[in-house]
This record gives structure tokens, C-alpha cells and sequence, in this order.
């Protein structure tokens, strides 16, 4: 009863955040409905006993990639209104189509899915790293090389607009 | 009596509570004491941190600090809670109302759950979550976009700029605490706070290994840094930038500020003590709780000797010291740690002290020298 | 004793906690007194009229620290679920490890050559 009410708390935080960060006018109204939105997973994750990925969520969207956008926004130039979001005629039918797609894939797995007949173990650290040091070593190593490459262009990419 | 102070106390809570309402809420009920206990110790621990740090930082400049309310002027800090909150609120024009409203809530709210995750004696931790030590990391990471937007809220140039070098220091300083407190883990085989403390109960104190002292220091200097405390305090550097991203702030949003500043510095004080110090571990003489009470205060103590004591970095200096100097430094520490691990002890003692002192002198000493040689000509870099 | 289950006690200290940062906001919202004024408005920039807006364009580095940052924070993430294993992977899981670490300190190598961790 208690986590019904947390999920259900939780989830109008989430979409209503999702929702402030596609529909506001103003751009930072945006950045903080979207981290609005990713505290509000984070509380998801943790309501369903994924602790790891829960802080994992935390310290790597709100507390990296929400600072990098904001600071993308104060980056920018702006002509005129500072803080007007861009409006795109495209984003219409872009969103419809997103939204198509992504409604497909979920009805699918939903879909194949049965309901487990057990509670399913917490996924902990520790079975993370099992995963991780056997079965997924080779993606494991690879999410390093990646992210070594991410670096890289990013790097290039900023010098060159710096000169 | 002593001990298990605490602890009665919340089974009393619960058995009156037990008498009063029916069995099923009684779950909630016990976490509500918890969460409770600790809201309630923070901002008392809050009052009491701001005497301790008027008063040290007097000393060392040779004068009393406050002495003026109550004895010794330990009832200064009810005094500036009451004055704080008469004091008029003033929302500069052009400012966003609703960040300049919120932000101070929000920048303070978090601190809080740092201290659920912390082990204050023994059974004594709130919320014993098996991701501990990355759950206290996360809620402090979560400091950095309430300070952001705190300062853009307020539009003023100062705040604009405290707030952006806040912001870059913290992350800068995040990297070699993360990567020092992975030795910890390692080393314990356990991300939760109270089986660190347990596993040093085991095998002694961190702190007292070659790698465990090194952690502490790279660790310490980094919670500093990321408290936004002095030496480290560039984002509210008062001669230039007046009072950082805060500059706009009054009455009692400025208080909300302040107290998620000592908190978080004292967390970060507890949380040193718990990782590296044995926690709540110490003669039986005093009770579990006081003796992390002692270290904490300990740890804190130093924080305010640093502050009486070194003067400002440059900010140049300050992330070349976070990404040249204890970057290297917290990766040497997991090796170390490693080494410590899987060799007897004299080997161990031998590859950690020629990891440590030998490469790590070399390698600082190079970047150091290179660092000097790349800045030499240069005047002061622009503020801006 | 009863335990009280982790999430539980985070979830109602959230709450608490913002209750008790907002509550006294809004009573020094109701007891602090109210006289705006034109010159009192104004953002402080010691003493003088502000010249300009100030969401200026800041310099790049601030954008580069935290680029570089986010990419180390999720290396590092890495680490943990193997630091809880550490003992019981041994010395495969820590050669594997090494590797991991090695391309961290590869990606540092090449940001130190590149400036990006220059402030200038």
C-alpha cells in the first residue's frame, strides 16, 4: 500500500517532469522539469529494489549530464529573448513518430512477457560485477574503449569551435 | 545506560506507538523515527557547527569570536536563526522568482539525506541501503545543479560566475573522491556504511595502511573542495566575487545556504570518519555514538584549522590540483589497495610505498615541474 | 527492534526534509518585512547601476570540465560493482580491471596533451 502510493507519487513526477521539459517556453524551465524527470526515475529504479541503478541514475544525468546542458545553455549566443525555447515546425510529426515507435516496442516486449511466478532476486552490485567480469566482459571493455572514443571527438569538437 | 542510549529510545517510540495504533502501520511508524532522529539531530548539529567554527576560526586569529550570548556564546547561533528569519527578503529585479524561491529549498533538502546513510554508533544507521557510500556520493552530486541554478536564478554577474566555478570545482573534485572511496569498497567488499565500519572492526582501521593513508588525505582535500570551503573557496571568493552564487540571497534563503553548506561539510566530516577512521569503533570506555561523534568533530576540526590557516587557490591552480595532482594520486591508491590485498605483508608494505611515495614523487614532481613551466609567464588569468 | 526497511526511511526524510526547509521559508515569508524600493531592487554590483545583462557567454572551459567529467564519472561508475566483487573475482577480475583502468588513464593521457584541462 505504501509503495503504491510512492509509485503513484512518483510517477505524476516523472511525466509531469517529462512534460515541463518538452512544453515550457522558458529553456531552463525545461532543464528542471527534465531533472524533475530523472530524480523521479531514480525513485522508480529504487522502488523497484534496483539500488545500484537508482544512484547510478542520480550521479550520472542529474548530477553530469543535467550540468552539461545547463551549462550548453548559458554556452550558447542568443539573439533577442534569452531564454525562449526554439520551436521547429518539424517537431510535430518527428515527436509523432518517436512516440509511434516507441509505443510499439514497449506493447511488444509487454506483449511476449508473462509475469514471474517468483519475486525476482534484487539485482545488486555484486551480481552486476559477475555479469560484467564473465558473461559481458568483452562489452564491459568495450564501454571503455567507447567511451574513450566519446572523449576524444568530444575534445575535437569543442577546440574547433573554440578557434 | 550509554550505549544503547538511542536505541531504547526509538524501541520506547515504537512500543507507545504500537499501543496506539494498529499492526500494520507499525513499519512506517519505525521509519518515520528514523528519518525523524535525523532531521532533528541535523540542524541542532548545524547550530552547534557554526559556534564551533566562529569560535575556532576567532581563536586562531587571536580573538574570542562570539561571547556574547549566553555562556561563551553558545546561544549565538539561536540569535542569527532568529534574526535570519526577520530579516527582509529581497528578490532583485529581472531575477526568476521561481528559481529565487525554490532554490534555497532545494539546495538544502538534500543535505539532509546525506546523514541517513551514515553510521552514527553501533546499529545506529537510519537507512542501511546495500549502495551506501554511492548513495551519500549521489546526494551530494545533486548539490551541483541546485547551486547552478540558484545562482542563474538571481541574475547578478557575481552569482552567475560563483555559481559556474562552484559548479566546475565540485565535479572537478568528484573524480579522485569517487575513485579513492573504490579502494574502500574493495577493500571491505561491501558498498553499504555499516559493513565498512564492520570490516575495519576486522582488520583495523583504513587509515593506518599505506594506501588508506593516502586515500584520507586525497579524500579529505576533496570533500573540502567539494564543501566549497576555504582554501577551496573560489566560488565565493569575497573580494572579487562578493558572496558567490549567494550574493542575492538574504534573510533566510541566505540561511538555507549556509546551513547546506556546514551540513554537507560535516557529512562529508562523518562520512571520512566512517570510511578511513574505524567509524563508531573505539575503546569501550565511551559509547559507541560519542565516539563518532568524536572523530566527526575531529575531522571538522581540521576543516576549520585548514580555513584559519592556508590562504585561496587560484582557480587555475584548483582544477590543476584536482585533475594533475589527485587524479593520478586516487588511481595509485586502487593499485595500492589491490597490491594490499593480494601480497603478505612485507611485500605489500614494500610495492605500496614504492607505488605511493616513489612513483607517485616522480610522477607529481614531472607534472609539477611542467605545470610551473606552462604557467611561468603568464600574469593572472582573467576572472572571467 | 523493528528494522525499518531503507527505502521507506528515504522516502519520508525527502519529504520531511523539504517540509522542514519550506515551512520556515514561508513563515519568514510572513514575519520578515516588505519594502521594495527601486535602488533596493537593483542586482548588486557594489554600488553601481549593473551594466548589461548578466547571462553573459562564458569562456569554454566550464563546458569542456564538465564534458570531461561526465566521461570519467561514468568510467568510474564501473568500478564499483566490481569493487564489491573484488575478492571473489581474484586476479582475472583485477587483470580485467587493469585493462579498464589502463584506457581511463589513456583518456586522461589525452586530455592533459590536448589542454583541455588547462585553464586559460
Amino acid at each position: 500500500m505504501p509503495a503504491d502510493i510512492a509509485f503513484a507519487m512518483l510517477g505524476v513526477m516523472t511525466i509531469g517532469g517529462a512534460l515541463v521539459a518538452v512544453g515550457a517556453g522558458n529553456l531552463y524551465r525545461a532543464v528542471l522539469g527534465l531533472m524533475l524527470c530523472l530524480v523521479g526515475m531514480a525513485g522508480l529504479f529504487l522502488l523497484q529494489r534496483a539500488d545500484f541503478l537508482a544512484v547510478a541514475q542520480v550521479l550520472i544525468y542529474v548530477g553530469g549530464v543535467a550540468v552539461l546542458i545547463v551549462f550548453a545553455v548559458i554556452l550558447t549566443e542568443r539573439e533577442g529573448e534569452p531564454l525562449a525555447a526554439a520551436v521547429n515546425p518539424r517537431m510535430v510529426p518527428a515527436a509523432l513518430i518517436l512516440g509511434a515507435g516507441l509505443t510499439a516496442v514497449l506493447v511488444s516486449v509487454l506483449w511476449r512477457s508473462t509475469p514471474a511466478e517468483s519475486p525476482v532476486a534484487d539485482v545488486t552490485a555484486r551480481t552486476l560485477a559477475e555479469a560484467l567480469l564473465n558473461r559481458y566482459l568483452v562489452p564491459f571493455e568495450a564501454v571503455s574503449l567507447l567511451l574513450l572514443a566519446a572523449l576524444v571527438g568530444a575534445l575535437l569538437i569543442a577546440k574547433e569551435k573554440e578557434s | 545506560m550509554g550505549e544503547t542510549l538511542f536505541l531504547d529510545l526509538k524501541d520506547f517510540a515504537l512500543a507507545v506507538a504500537a499501543a496506539l495504533l494498529p499492526g500494520g502501520l507499525l513499519a512506517s511508524v519505525s521509519a518515520l523515527i528514523s528519518a525523524g532522529a535525523v532531521l532533528v539531530v541535523a540542524p541542532v548539529t548545524m547550530m552547534f557547527l557554526t559556534w564551533v567554527e566562529r569560535k575556532g576560526v576567532g581563536r586562531f586569529q587571536d580573538r574570542y569570536g562570539p561571547n556574547r550570548v549566553g555562556p561563551f556564546g553558545v546561544l549565538q547561533p539561536i540569535a542569527d536563526g532568529i534574526k535570519m528569519i526577520l530579516k527582509e527578503d529581497i528578490i532583485p529585479d529581472g531575477s526568476d522568482r521561481l528559481l529565487h524561491n525554490i532554490m534555497p529549498v532545494l539546495a538544502a533538502a538534500p543535505v539532509f539525506l546525506l546523514f541517513l546513510v551514515l553510521p552514527f554508533g553501533r546499529g545506529m544507521v537510519a537507512a542501511d541501503l546495500n549502495v551506501g557510500v554511492l548513495f551519500f556520493l549521489c546526494i551530494s552530486s545533486m548539490q551541483s545543479p541546485m547551486i547552478i541554478s540558484a545562482g542563474l536564478g538571481a541574475r547578478s554577474k557575481y552569482s552567475v560566475l560563483g555559481s559556474m566555478r562552484a559548479v566546475v570545482q565540485v565535479l572537478s573534485y568528484e573524480i579522485p573522491m569517487v575513485i579513492v572511496i573504490v579502494a574502500v569498497v574493495m577493500t571491505a567488499g561491501s558498498m553499504s556504511t555499516s559493513e565498512i565500519v564492520a570490516a575495519q572492526v576486522r582488520d583495523g582501521w583504513f587509515v593506518l595502511t599505506p594506501w588508506g593513508a593516502f586515500g584520507f588525505i586525497v579524500f579529505l582535500i576533496a570533500a573540502t573542495a567539494e564543501a566549497n570551503r576555504s582554501p577551496f573557496d573560489m566560488s565565493e571568493a569575497e573580494s572579487e566575487l562578493v558572496a558567490g552564487f549567494h550574493t542575492e540571497y538574504s534573510g533566510f534563503k541566505f540561511a538555507l545556504f549556509q546551513m547546506a553548506e556546514f551540513l554537507s561539510a560535516f557529512a562529508s566530516a562523518g562520512l571520512a570518519a566512517t570510511l578511513f577512521l574505524g567509524g563508531w569503533q573505539g575503546p569501550g570506555f565511551l559509547p559507541s555514538w560519542a565516539w563518532f561523534g568524536a572523530k566527526a568533530l575531529g575531522v571538522y576540526f581540521v576543516l576549520v584549522w585548514f580555513r584559519a590557516t592556508l590562504p585561496r587557490f587560484r582557480i587555475d591552480q584548483l582544477l590543476a590540483l584536482a585533475w594533475k595532482f589527485l587524479f593520478p594520486l586516487s588511481l595509485l591508491v586502487v593499485v595500492a589497495a589491490a597490491a594490499w590485498y593480494f601480497m603478505p605483508l612485507l611485500p605489500a608494505l614494500v610495492t605500496n610505498l614504492v607505488l605511493l611515495v616513489g612513483g607517485y614523487g616522480l610522477l607529481s614532481s614531472w607534472i609539477l615541474s611542467e605545470f610551473i613551466r606552462m604557467n611561468a609567464p603568464r600574469a593572472v588569468p582573467d576572472a572571467r | 527492534m523493528l528494522p525499518a526497511d531503507p527505502r521507506a526511511v528515504i522516502a519520508i526524510a525527502a519529504v520531511l526534509a523539504v517540509l522542514a526547509m519550506a515551512v520556515p521559508l514561508v513563515f519568514a515569508k510572513l514575519v520578515s518585512p516588505r519594502n521594495p524600493g527601486r535602488e533596493k531592487q537593483r542586482p548588486y554590483e557594489c554600488g553601481v547601476v549593473e551594466a548589461g545583462d548578466s547571462w553573459k557567454q562564458v569562456r569554454i572551459q566550464y563546458y569542456m570540465y564538465a564534458l570531461v567529467f561526465l566521461v570519467f564519472d561514468v568510467e568510474v561508475l564501473f568500478l564499483y560493482p566490481w569493487a564489491v566483487a573484488f575478492k571473489e573475482a581474484g586476479l582475472i577480475g583485477l587483470a580485467e580491471m587493469f585493462v579498464f583502468i589502463g584506457l581511463l588513464v589513456v583518456a586522461w593521457a589525452y586530455a592533459l596533451k590536448h589542454r583541455a584541462l588547462e585553464w586559460e
